[in-house]
């Protein structure tokens, strides 16, 4: 629960400005390696496996230039707060979240009704102009998986 | 070869962008759905699906193939 709270912050300054911030990184990393040090005792073969897998993700986007280097950090960062098969599903969950939401945004700003009474939203520029905030689909991810798994 | 490595991962640690192609990122998202889901066929414990119910079954033919 308590990794939520930098992960939001990350999720929101990343649909901002498009960036990924290396200081909530560390936060995020730090909080990650307590919760599996202390807290729930994750073993070390599950955050290489994670490693491996968010590798396997982010960097070849990363090397073609396709990823920003923030979205590899936020991949790495929170390898030791999941199981793999949850590391998955926050990426793919939050990647998912994330397209509806901006099709959603992308939808309203077009209407002719926000064009007449919202002129400052419909001005905007469509939030697929600028790219998809990894860091916010994450974050988006992870807050549906773990309100998923309050219920 | 060590140096184009460590100027690799300088320019990774001050790279803070996080803007990505939808494309990759969509391509990405459902590379990792069909992984989930095949992980899921292939562990299940259901009795139609599941490798292990697969396997047993082939054991059984085999079985009472030989004479």
């Amino acid at each position: 629960m308590l990794f939520i709270a930098p992960l939001v912050a990350i999720g929101y300054i990343d649909w901002q400005h498009r960036r990924i911030p290396n200081s909530y990184l560390l936060v995020l990393l730090g909080l990650g390696t307590y919760s599996m040090l202390i807290i729930e005792g994750s073993s070390l073969t599950t955050v290489l496996i994670n490693i491996v897998i968010a590798l396997a993700l982010t960097l070849p986007g990363y090397i073609r230039g396709l990823l920003g280097g923030g979205d590899v950090k936020l991949m790495l960062a929170i390898t030791p707060l999941y199981a793999p098969l949850q590391l998955l599903l926050v990426f793919s969950i939050g990647i998912g979240s994330l397209l509806l939401l901006m099709a959603f945004l992308h939808i309203v700003q077009r209407m002719s009704l926000t064009k007449a009474y919202c002129s400052n939203m419909a001005v905007q520029q469509s939030p697929f102009q600028r790219g998809l905030p990894l860091g916010t689909a994450i974050a988006l991810g992870a807050v549906i998986l773990h309100f998923q798994s309050s219920f | 070869m060590l140096n184009k490595i460590t100027s690799k991962l300088a320019a990774l640690k001050n790279d803070d962008s996080g803007a990505s192609a939808i494309e990759y990122a969509v391509m990405a998202a459902l590379l990792v759905v069909i992984i989930v889901f095949g992980i899921g066929l292939l562990g299940s414990n259901n009795e139609s699906a599941g490798i292990g119910t697969a396997f047993g079954k082939i054991g059984d033919k085999l079985e009472s193939a030989t004479p």
